[in-house]
């Protein structure tokens, strides 16, 4: 195996006695103590994420808007404010997905956050189907320090070390600061756990001083296990799990992101499947018991197999478990019954509204005792 | 934790102990420690029958699930019914109050090739972290 790659926080990670473990190529921190309290953190306090190993691109020039549109299936160009990040996917010409990113509209260029997976594939296909666009596409993930900062007390802590006008700060809004004083970072309302929180992105030289002054004024530093548990809470898909590249968009339900209205690579793709019937659904999953479905787990109804599990997990925050699976079309209506093959043995399923934690309504009560479904 | 001297161990990290036929099994608190956060634990059913090899029960933790194998032929005469419920012993006291289940074997020789304490601990110095 390659060696491990390192982000400028790892060696800080590791002397604290977190569980290090390989994540798409880098040694990435999985839990410091305890995930299901890392939970807890998150959900009730103020979490802190090392989130070097994603990917940062930047498209600038005269035609970057025009090359994204091409690339990415939001419209770049119509409906992302100057100052506003919107959810993007890139897709094959089949309509299946290489990748989901974040799109920062700044006023001279994009940022891109892609994920760790796709810092390879991601930035090739980028020059690939943008060499006829007068813009430059730009890697600067390894110039670039990302840390997440999430959970309700986010808001207090964050105050701390940055001069960000959190008033002026919406979700899913960005803009410029300075940290502890002199360090240029742009800090976004974004996370990936359903709490509210921030995004910094500055210098690398710069990641333990910064990551060390919101310890010190209240954020806890966190694995990537408790991060994986709470955006499956919130019913966030991950690459590679809820869509691949034999999964579409509209199948993995993020029609939030698509614009079938222009033109983009696997447009025509997914334009024919909405028209034909899209023929399988990502569906949240309640669970009858305490076992969990987990990813790759089959999902029948009687004797016919109907789907699999996509992500699976014990959810702490509801005392339950939960789980996304793709499952054919007919069997996906709210409440239908089914069965999840839990390692040999049949569990019985019925199809959830996702999220199935929400921040807004807390704890959504569950039909049947205990927050099992009712057999 | 200081792990019994009188039991015999396996590679996966369940632990054993036997009592005339009757083979008490658990798993060692190396083996808590890697599954994480313990959130509920599959007992077998009494009377079952489970060859050497057999998944005798599963361990789900929040992101993981760890399986037990039985080291020995027999038939489940008793398990730790309270760890459905609350597996909390499990973490407190893996070689006591976390005992899983007791087999009655037809065939011991599984637990005479297990290792013991002092192979056990030697093997841990190179088992896999993850």
């Amino acid at each position: 195996m390659a060696e491990l790659r390192t982000t400028p926080l790892t060696d800080w990670h590791s002397a604290r006695g977190a569980r290090m473990v390989p994540f798409a190529g880098f040694s990435m921190p999985v839990q410091y103590g305890s995930a299901l309290e890392e939970v807890g953190i998150v959900r009730n306090e103020a979490a802190l994420f090392d989130l070097c190993h994603m990917g940062r691109l930047v498209l600038t020039g005269p035609e970057r808007i025009a090359a994204a549109d091409h690339v990415l299936s939001q419209n770049v160009a119509n409906k992302i404010p100057e100052g506003a990040i919107r959810y993007a996917l890139i897709c094959t010409p089949e309509g299946t997905v290489i990748d989901d990113v974040l799109v920062y509209k700044e006023p001279d260029k994009l940022h891109i956050v892609i994920n760790a997976g796709g810092r390879d594939a991601d930035p090739a296909w980028f020059l690939e189907h943008t060499a006829n666009f007068d813009c430059t596409v730009e890697d600067v993930s390894d110039a670039q320090t990302m840390i997440a900062l999430q959970g309700p007390k986010a808001k207090e802590i964050l105050p701390a070390v940055c001069d960000v006008d959190l008033s002026a700060l919406k979700y899913y809004r960005f803009m410029p600061a300075k940290v502890l004083g002199s360090i240029e970072t742009l800090v976004s309302r974004t996370g990936y756990t359903g709490e509210d929180g921030f995004e910094l992105f500055f210098g690398p030289d710069e990641a333990v001083r910064v990551w060390e002054a919101l310890v010190a004024a209240g954020g806890k530093p966190c694995g990537l296990g408790a991060r994986d548990v709470c955006r499956t809470e919130a019913g966030m898909p991950l690459y590679g799990h809820e869509m691949n590249r034999e999964i579409t968009g509209l199948e993995a339900g993020l029609d939030f992101g698509i614009d079938l209205s222009k033109d983009f690579i696997g447009a025509a793709a997914l334009r024919a499947q909405r028209d034909a019937g899209v023929p399988r659904r990502l569906v949240g999953l309640a669970v009858e018991g305490r076992r969990v479905p987990r990813e790759g787990c089959r999902i029948l109804t009687g004797d016919e197999d109907v789907g699999f599990v996509t992500s699976g997990t014990f959810s702490p925050t509801l005392d339950r478990p939960i789980a996304m699976a793709l499952v054919r079309s007919e069997f996906v209506a709210d409440g239908a019954p089914l069965e999840a093959d839990v390692r040999g043995k049949r569990v019985k399923v019925k199809v959830e509204g996702m999220p199935f934690y929400s921040r807004k309504r807390k704890k959504k009560p569950v039909k049947g005792s205990e927050g099992n479904v009712d057999a | 934790m200081s792990r019994p001297q009188d039991a015999r161990y396996s590679e996966s990290h369940e632990w054993a102990t036997l009592d005339g036929d009757v083979l008490t099994l658990g798993v060692t608190d190396f083996a808590i420690e890697h599954l994480g956060d313990i959130v509920f634990v599959d007992l077998p059913d009494v009377g079952s029958d489970l060859g050497p090899g057999d998944t005798a029960c599963e361990i789900e933790s929040v992101k993981a699930v760890g399986e037990v194998y039985a080291p020995v032929t027999g038939t489940i005469e008793a398990v730790n019914e309270g760890l459905a419920d609350d597996p909390s012993p499990l973490v407190a006291d893996p070689f006591g109050a976390g005992w899983l289940m007791k087999i009655k074997a037809s065939d011991t020789s599984g637990f005479e090739s297990l290792m013991d304490l002092a192979a056990y601990e030697k093997h841990l110095e190179t088992a896999d972290p993850g």
